[in-house]
C-alpha cells in the first residue's frame, strides 16, 4: 500500500465521487455496469467521463447522466476521490502520476504499465501525493483463485511440483481501436495483456519466479502468441503460453505432491481437483456456513463480475480506511518486472507452417522494429 | 509491385496469404478486416490494417481504394454468402481495382461428388447443404456481374483447405481430445484436402495469370482419406481414444435446404409472393413459437422416457449431413484445369502439409509426440510404392536458423 488511506468518518460511509478515464470496451462492459450495481448499495456517483472520442463518452454517459465529460484530465473536478484508470496501457504511466498529484487516489487497470520505470514513477508520485494507488488484478478476488491461495499456503495438497497455464483464444474483445494492437498505445501485445493477470496470481500464489526462456511471434508488430518457462523455489518449473490467436484449452494446471488442481482463469467460482488416476472433482465453490455444528457448502461464491464489483468496493473501502487494498502498486509493478524479463529475452518462436526464408525474414523484420 | 486487399485478411486463408506475401516482400498489402479485434494476429506484423464490413459497400469502397487486385477470403453463414457478391464487386469497380479473386470452394459441387465431376459439371441450388448453395448463388451473382462489369474475376474452389490455425486438423484434435471423435462407415472416403501453401500459391497465379472469368478446382496432389488423418493426428497427440467408427449411423439434415426446395416449387413460389411481408413475418414470428413448444415437448418425452438403466456412453447422436458425406466421399476432384491455365502445381505435399499441421497444434496447446513425422513419412512412402505419386518438391524441414530448442515450439510435456 502505497499510502495511509482517508479514515472513515462514521457509521455511515460517505459518498465516494469516482472518475472515469478511458471510456472504452472494458468501462462499457466492466465498470459502468459494476459502479451501476454499487450504487444500489453504497454512495456513489461517477463525477467524470474522460476520453479523446466524444462519442464513447456519450455511450458511457448515459449511465451517467450527470457525470462532466470531457477529453483531458483537466475537466476532472477536484473534489473527486477516485479516479479509475482505464485508458490503454500507453496511457496509464501519465495519467496516474497527473491523477495523484491532484490529489486523487488511483484504480489503475492492468498492466500498471509498461516499463518498470514508469512504474517506479507512479509509485513515488502517490507515495509524495499520499494517495492511494492500486492496480485492477481483480482475478485475486476470484473465490477460485482464493482456493487456489489457500490450498498452495495451507500445502493441502503437498508441495508445489509443477505448473503449465495456457490461456487465450481467438481475440474476440470488443475493441473500439487500435490501441491494443499498436506498440506504444499497447505497450506489447498478449503478453502484456493476458500475461499481467497470469504473472500477478503466479506470484501471488507460489512467490515470484524466474524466467528462463520466452519466445513470442512478433515480426515487427506485437505478438500475438507467447510461450513461456519459469522456475519456481524449490527446483518447480512452470510454463505459460497465451494466445491472441488459437484457441487454446484455457487451463490453469498445478501439480502438487499429493494431487492437482486446474483451473478455468475466466471462471471465478469452479475448480477441477484430483487426487488419483481414477475420479477428479469438477466442482463449484461455494462459502462455508455453519448448521449443526458443522461446516456446510453454502451460497455459490461470487461470479466474474460480482468479483469485478469487489474489487471496486475494496478500493472504496481501502480510502475509507476499513479494508487494506487487496492488490498494492508493488504488485503491479512486479508484474511489469517480470513482463520486462520475458521481452528483453524473447526470441522469435519457431512457427512447423514457416519455410526457413520466411521465419528468417520475420526475424529481420522483428530485429529491425527492436533496434528502432 | 501489386498492391493487393485481402478481404478477411485475419482469417485462415487470409492469415496465411498475408503472412506469405508479407515475408517474400512479394506485393504491397492492405489487409482489411470486419473490425478492430480483427487485427488480433495481423499486428504480429508492421502492417496498417483497413475496416470494412464485407457489406457496406462505401466501407469497402475506402479500402479498396489504391488496389488493383482484391482477394475476397471472407467466411460468413448463408444470408452474408449470398448478399456479398453484389456489394464487393460494385466496391471493387468504384475503387478501380482491376482483378477481383474470390475464393468459392469444391462445395458446390457437394461434399460427395459423382465421379467425373469437373468445372464444366452443372451446379445445383437443391444440394442439402445449405452452405453448398449458397456458395453457388454467390458464384451464378459474380459470374453475372462480370458479364455487366470492369472488374476482372477469377474464382478457386479449393476442397478442405486445412493448415494451421484451421477448423480441420484442429477440430479432429479437440474431438480426439475430448473423446467425442467419429468416423461414419470407417472414414474411407478421400478427403479432397488442399494444403493452405498449395491454395495461397494458387490464389497468387490466379492474380497474375490472364484467365478472367474462370472459375478452378484446386487440390493436392495425393489422396488421403479421413481415417488416415484421423490416425495421423491421434499417433502425434496421444493419449486420446480413438475415434467411434459409426457405420450406418442416423443423419442430422438441415432445415434450411429443404425450406429452400419448398419455396422453389413453381405454385408455391408464386403463392408466397402473394403474402405481404407482415403476415409473413407474423407467420415466421409463429413457427417459432410452435418450434419452440415442440422442443419443449420432445424434451418432456425424453425425460419421461428416461431411464436410469442405461450404459455409460452408448448414446450416439445422429451425425451432420455434411460429415456424413465427406466420410463417405468416393472421388478426387481433378485441377487439370488449374495445371493447364494457371500452371499451378502443388507445392508442399499433403505428408508434409499434415506434418506441419499436426507439429502447428503446440500452439493450440497440445503436446506432441515428434516421431509420429517420421513414421507418417515411412507409411506413405509404402502408400506411394502402391501407386499413390510421389510429390515433387517442397519438402521443408524446421528453419535452420531457427535458435536452438531452449523450448522446442510453444509447449514442452506437460508437468
Amino acid at each position: 500500500m502505497i499510502a495511509q488511506p482517508v479514515s472513515a468518518s462514521g457509521s455511515t460511509p460517505r459518498e465516494i465521487r469516482i472518475a472515469i478515464v478511458g471510456c472504452g470496451a472494458l468501462t462499457q462492459l466492466f465498470y459502468a455496469p459494476a459502479l451501476k450495481c454499487i450504487a444500489t448499495k453504497r454512495p456513489v456517483r461517477v463525477v467524470a467521463l474522460i476520453d479523446p472520442v466524444p462519442d464513447r463518452v456519450d455511450a458511457i454517459a448515459r449511465h451517467f447522466p450527470d457525470s462532466i465529460r470531457g477529453a483531458d484530465l483537466a475537466a476532472i473536478p477536484d473534489d473527486t476521490d477516485l479516479a479509475i484508470v482505464a485508458s490503454p496501457p500507453g496511457f496509464h504511466a501519465a495519467q496516474t502520476i497527473a491523477l495523484v498529484e491532484r490529489g486523487f487516489h488511483v484504480l489503475c487497470e492492468k498492466p500498471m504499465a509498461g516499463r518498470v520505470e514508469e512504474c517506479d514513477a507512479m509509485i513515488a508520485a502517490a507515495r509524495r501525493a499520499g494517495r492511494l494507488l492500486t492496480v485492477g488484478h481483480f482475478k485475486r478476488f476470484f473465490a477460485a483463485t482464493r482456493c487456489i491461495k489457500e490450498l498452495v499456503d495451507g500445502r493441502a495438497l503437498g508441495r508445489l511440483r509443477a505448473i503449465r497455464f495456457v490461456e487465450g483464444g481467438k481475440f474476440g474483445w470488443p475493441a473500439q481501436s487500435r490501441a491494443l494492437f499498436e506498440r506504444r498505445s499497447g505497450q506489447g501485445g498478449v503478453l502484456i495483456d493476458i500475461g499481467a493477470h497470469a504473472f500477478d496470481l503466479m506470484a501471488w500464489w507460489f512467490g515470484e519466479p524466474t524466467i528462463i526462456a520466452c519466445r513470442d511471434d512478433a515480426m515487427g508488430g506485437v505478438e500475438a502468441n507467447v510461450w513461456v518457462r519459469l522456475a519456481f523455489a524449490d527446483g518447480v518449473e512452470g510454463e505459460l503460453g497465451m494466445s491472441r490467436d488459437w484457441d487454446v484449452p484455457n487451463r490453469y494446471f498445478i501439480r502438487f505432491e499429493h494431487g492437482w488442481v486446474a483451473w478455468d482463469p475466466v471462471d471465478a467460482n469452479h475448480l477441477e481437483l484430483g487426487w488419483g488416476n481414477r475420479y477428479a472433482l469438477k466442482a463449484s465453490v461455494h462459502e462455508v456456513r455453519r448448521a449443526f455444528g458443522q461446516p456446510h457448502a453454502g451460497a455459490i461464491a461470487p461470479t466474474r463480475h460480482q468479483a469485478f464489483i469487489e474489487q471496486i468496493e475494496n478500493v472504496m473501502d481501502a480510502i475509507e480506511g476499513t479494508a487494506p487494498p487487496m492488490v498494492s502498486a508493488e504488485d503491479g509493478r512486479r508484474v511489469i518486472a517480470l513482463i520486462e524479463q520475458c521481452y528483453a529475452r524473447s526470441t522469435l518462436i519457431d512457427m512447423p507452417w514457416m519455410s526457413p526464408a520466411e521465419w528468417n525474414r520475420g526475424n529481420e523484420l522483428r530485429c529491425t522494429r527492436s533496434a528502432s | 509491385m501489386h498492391t493487393i486487399g485481402i478481404l478477411g485478411a485475419n482469417g485462415f486463408v487470409g492469415s496465411r496469404l498475408v503472412e506469405t506475401l508479407l515475408l517474400e516482400d512479394a506485393a504491397r498489402i492492405v489487409p482489411i478486416v470486419r473490425n478492430f479485434a480483427g487485427f488480433a494476429r495481423l499486428a504480429r506484423f508492421p502492417l496498417e490494417a483497413r475496416i470494412a464490413d464485407a457489406l457496406d459497400e462505401t466501407a469497402l469502397v475506402k479500402a479498396f481504394k489504391g488496389c488493383d487486385i482484391v482477394v475476397n477470403t471472407v467466411l460468413g453463414r448463408y444470408n452474408q454468402i449470398v448478399a456479398e457478391p453484389p456489394v464487393i464487386y460494385r466496391a471493387a469497380e468504384i475503387a478501380g481495382v482491376r482483378r477481383l479473386v474470390h475464393m468459392s470452394t469444391a462445395s458446390v459441387h457437394g461434399q460427395d461428388p459423382a465421379p467425373g465431376t469437373d468445372e464444366t459439371t452443372p451446379l445445383r441450388t437443391d444440394q442439402p447443404v445449405s452452405y453448398n448453395n449458397a456458395k453457388v448463388k454467390a458464384e451464378r451473382r459474380f459470374r453475372e456481374l462480370r458479364r455487366n462489369g470492369r472488374v476482372e474475376l477469377v474464382m478457386l474452389r479449393p476442397g478442405i483447405v486445412f493448415g494451421p490455425r484451421d477448423i480441420w486438423i484442429t477440430g479432429i484434435a479437440r474431438s480426439l481430445a475430448a473423446g467425442e471423435a467419429f468416423l461414419v462407415d470407417g472414414g474411407r472416403g478421400i478427403c479432397n484436402t488442399v494444403y493452405i501453401d498449395n491454395l495461397v500459391h494458387a490464389i497468387r497465379l490466379a492474380m497474375i495469370k490472364p484467365v478472367d472469368g474462370e472459375v478452378f478446382l484446386l487440390g493436392d496432389n495425393e489422396p488421403i482419406t479421413w481415417a488416415e488423418i484421423y490416425h495421423w493426428v491421434a499417433r502425434a497427440i496421444g493419449d486420446c481414444s480413438p475415434p467411434r467408427l459409426l457405420n450406418n449411423p442416423p443423419i442430422r439434415r438441415e432445415v434450411r435446404p429443404m425450406l429452400d426446395r419448398l419455396r422453389g416449387i413453381g405454385p408455391l413460389k408464386a403463392f408466397f409472393r402473394t403474402i405481404p411481408a407482415a403476415v409473413k413475418a407474423r407467420v415466421r414470428d409463429q413457427i417459432g413459437i410452435a418450434q419452440g413448444m415442440i422442443a419443449g415437448a420432445r424434451a418432456a418425452r425424453q425425460a419421461r422416457a428416461r431411464t436410469d438403466w442405461t450404459l455409460p456412453d452408448d448414446a450416439v447422436g445422429p451425425v451432420p449431413i455434411e460429415t456424413a458425406m465427406l466420410h463417405r466421399c468416393r472421388y478426387k476432384f481433378p485441377f487439370a484445369k488449374a495445371r493447364a491455365q494457371l500452371g499451378y502445381e502443388p507445392i508442399v505435399s499433403v505428408e508434409e502439409g499434415l506434418i506441419r499441421s499436426i507439429r502447428a497444434l503446440r500452439f493450440a496447446g497440445f503436446d506432441i509426440d515428434e516421431s509420429f513425422a517420421e513414421e507418417l513419412r515411412q507409411a506413405r512412402g509404402v502408400a506411394a510404392a502402391r501407386g499413390i505419386p510421389a510429390v515433387p518438391g517442397a519438402v521443408e524441414e524446421t528453419p535452420a536458423a531457427t535458435p536452438p530448442a531452449v523450448m522446442p515450439t510453444p509447449a514442452a510435456s506437460a508437468p
